[in-house]
């Protein structure tokens, strides 16, 4: 009897390649012949498994109708819909914020005009209506006057200033 | 292999039949998902990952359906797409730095719990689960190409053509991955001559 098989025959014999060279060593090869079994059942009972495993995950799945769930992912590719979610995300936060700050400055500027007015506010139109009420008594003794101020004869300003300069 | 699946290229036979198959999505997604499913998961090891990439290998098999020629079956076409789509997958997560811890990873130990108690004995039936969750274990040691070709042949039973045909590589290109998988899986069993 030859050697053992090699990798490369075993491997054909896995893969269903026939040989008669092969079978006829694995007759009379305890040792390959126990391998080759080892390595059949370890493949079969891999394969039994894999394929009850899938079969029970995708029957969970079919709960879900197929063409729902393709209609879903292929509405939008999943980043695109990331991205459109993060930018409206963002144009409502920069709304909002803005729509915040306007808010709160204008309730400042009430507040403040609120806090101002009762204590200058009333001194302010006070005086107001002072000078309000001497403007109006100037322009009443300008009007009682026979002859306006711009046609009246001129007067010296400074009496001094002109006995100062006739005395040199 | 002791279980076998229900040889679906059987179903469709002409190539008419076939393109016309694929106008029905719901019915090509319950005959053709759980296989897709199962190669996806096997290759991401992840099962969420896996979720999405099936749904985008159906979508992308109905957008395309018109170039379908007709020259493969719908099942090898449906798994050149899933390769690609596994590939791209892989691709974007090696330079992903901040890889998350697989919560969602595909559990060996969980896959192995569902193995059809076959077996006739309880000890037989551990040694079973053992064996089945070792050559799960050992698919993560495979490079993307050797444990796509491996899932293929293996577990969803394509002859090496279609695996050809799906992968896009030689035939004998093929039968290299899957000797070094084999010889992979060999070690982690610790069978050895």
């Amino acid at each position: 009897m030859s050697a053992h098989l090699t990798h490369e025959e075993l491997t054909d014999n896995l893969l269903g390649v026939s040989s008669l060279t092969v079978n006829a060593h694995l007759l009379n090869c305890p040792t390959c012949a126990h391998e080759l079994q080892q390595m059949k059942s370890a493949i079969t009972e891999f394969h039994g498994a894999a394929h009850a495993w899938s079969e029970k995950a995708v029957a969970v799945e079919r709960a879900v109708p197929v063409t729902d769930a393709l209609a879903k992912r292929s509405s939008f590719p999943g980043w695109f819909a990331g991205w459109a979610l993060a930018a409206a995300a963002m144009i409502l936060f920069a709304a909002g914020l803005a729509f915040y700050v306007r808010e709160y400055q204008a309730q400042n500027s009430t507040s403040l005009a609120k806090v101002a007015s009762p204590a200058t506010a009333i001194s302010d139109s006070q005086l107001q209506i002072e000078k309000d009420n001497a403007l109006l008594s100037q322009v009443n003794s300008e009007l009682a006057e026979g002859v306006p101020a711009p046609m009246q004869p001129l007067q010296l300003l400074d009496s001094n200033a002109s006995s100062t300069s006739t005395t040199k | 292999m002791a279980q076998m699946t229900i040889p679906v290229e059987l179903i469709a036979l002409s190539g008419d039949h076939r393109i016309s198959e694929l106008e029905d999505i719901d019915a090509l997604m319950r005959l053709y998902k759980p296989k897709v499913f199962r190669f996806v998961a096997f290759s991401v090891s992840d099962r969420d990952a896996a979720d999405s990439i099936t749904q985008d290998c159906f979508l992308k098999a109905h957008l395309t359906r018109n170039q379908f020629r007709g020259d493969c079956s719908i099942s090898t076409w449906l798994m050149r797409i899933a390769f690609n789509l596994v590939r791209d997958h892989t691709k974007s997560q090696k330079f992903r730095f901040w890889k998350k811890a697989a919560a969602t990873a595909v559990d060996a130990h969980e896959v192995s719990q569902h193995l059809p108690s076959g077996a006739s004995s309880a000890e037989e039936r551990l040694i079973a689960r053992e064996r089945a969750e070792m050559v799960q274990r050992s698919l993560q040691e495979l490079s993307d190409k050797q444990r796509s070709v491996f899932v293929m042949r293996f577990v969803e039973e394509m002859d090496l053509p279609d695996i050809a045909a799906a992968t896009g590589m030689s035939l004998p290109t093929v039968k290299t991955h899957l000797y070094r998988a084999v010889a992979a899986v060999r070690a982690r069993l610790g069978v050895t001559l």
